[in-house]
């Protein structure tokens, strides 16, 4: 982390970093890229005494991270995904994580890149559950349905039909189970 | 001025984050977009002439692709636990989820939302369910976050059992 080429590197790589001091500031080290910039202007002067007014989930973050520095383990303490908007609106979608090296404290701030992509595949994953939810219910419906009008039909075929009608209630009552049949097939309502 | 946190916490596709819109911003958008990790508005409401600033916590909707991170509840001065009234298994869910709630951050004063109160022709939650835990004291509310309605009333309601008035 002394070499400043792996800090530029950082940034091109959309990676903020920040060093802890011993009053507990963090200071920017590096470019500040230019995503970062409008999210937390106080970054821009290298001044970030206001970042946790700037960023409530860092609040959450450092507590945990304050464990994690008391014993340090291999690799890094990472935050999850967190959306932030800027002062324009727009939302920004970024990780936090702290390192420890040379017994110096690191915290970095990661654009997520990919993060419409992850979107769009957990956002498929669930509208399938829905649609699949969706089926169950109508599923518990039909069922109840052809179980009403197969006892009906029942009571038709015992109330002493002639010939021809007793074979079309016949039909229809082996239509209805086999309706009934292929609902069963169908996914449950979870 | 005060600050407080709250979480919102439920199924996905709950309406989580429809909610915290309609809140924040007076806005509806039927586009259901999921969210992942955990998103963070502000909103400072008027409570008898104090401000309190609401950081509301909008965290990803509880299923089998991803859990809530009891993390993310430390520090909540309270909740807002939301579930669909369309999907009787997000009342499960919502249910479950006040109890990790109340290991994470303790008792603290929470709601439970029943979204969706505009379709109510299509209501699944059964009412003597939430009737018992009615009875067993929880605050249970109807809201619409298409319509807007219930919605600043829960809010309100949530937020001055937070400064206990």
């Amino acid at each position: 982390m002394a070499d400043p080429v792996y800090v530029d590197l950082l940034a091109a790589l959309d990676i903020v970093v920040m060093e802890r001091l011993p009053d507990r500031s963090f200071r920017v080290l590096g470019p500040i890229p230019s995503w970062f910039v409008p999210i937390h202007t106080a970054a821009s002067t290298g001044d970030t005494p206001e970042l946790e007014r700037s960023f409530p989930f860092l609040d959450h973050f450092l507590e945990e991270a304050a464990a994690f520095w008391r014993h340090p383990g291999e690799g890094r303490l990472r935050s999850g995904p967190y959306s932030a908007k800027d002062a324009n609106g727009v939302e920004f979608h970024f990780e936090v994580s702290t390192v420890l090296a040379d017994r110096r404290i690191f915290l970095l701030f990661h654009l997520l890149t990919d993060f419409e992509d992850l979107q769009n595949v957990l956002q498929r994953a669930r509208e399938r559950t829905l649609a699949l939810q969706q089926v169950g219910l109508k599923r518990a419906v039909l069922l109840a349905k052809t179980t009403i009008l197969g006892t009906q039909l029942e009571s038709l075929a015992a109330s002493g039909l002639g010939g021809e009608q007793k074979a079309l209630t016949d039909s229809m009552r082996r239509a209805t189970r086999e309706i009934a049949d292929m609902l069963e097939t169908l996914p449950a309502q979870k | 001025m005060i600050q407080k946190k709250i979480c919102m916490l439920g199924g996905f596709a709950v309406g989580k984050t429809s909610l915290v819109s309609r809140f924040v911003s007076s806005i509806f958008s039927d586009r259901y977009l999921t969210t992942i990790g955990v998103k963070i508005d502000r909103k400072s409401l008027v409570i008898d002439e104090t401000t309190i600033n609401l950081v509301i916590w909008d965290v990803a909707g509880e299923d089998e692709f991803q859990t809530v991170q009891r993390s993310y509840l430390r520090g909540s001065s309270g909740y807002l636990l939301v579930a669909d009234g369309t999907r009787a298994s997000t009342f499960e869910t919502a249910c479950s989820l006040q109890q990790k709630a109340e290991e994470t951050a303790g008792r603290v004063p929470f709601i439970l939302a029943l979204n969706k109160a505009d379709l109510a022709a299509d209501w699944q939650i059964d009412a003597r369910a939430y009737t018992r835990l009615a009875d067993q004291g929880w605050t249970i509310v109807r809201t619409s976050a298409k319509t807007g309605a219930g919605v600043e009333e829960t809010f309100q309601a949530l937020t001055r059992r937070l400064v206990g008035r």
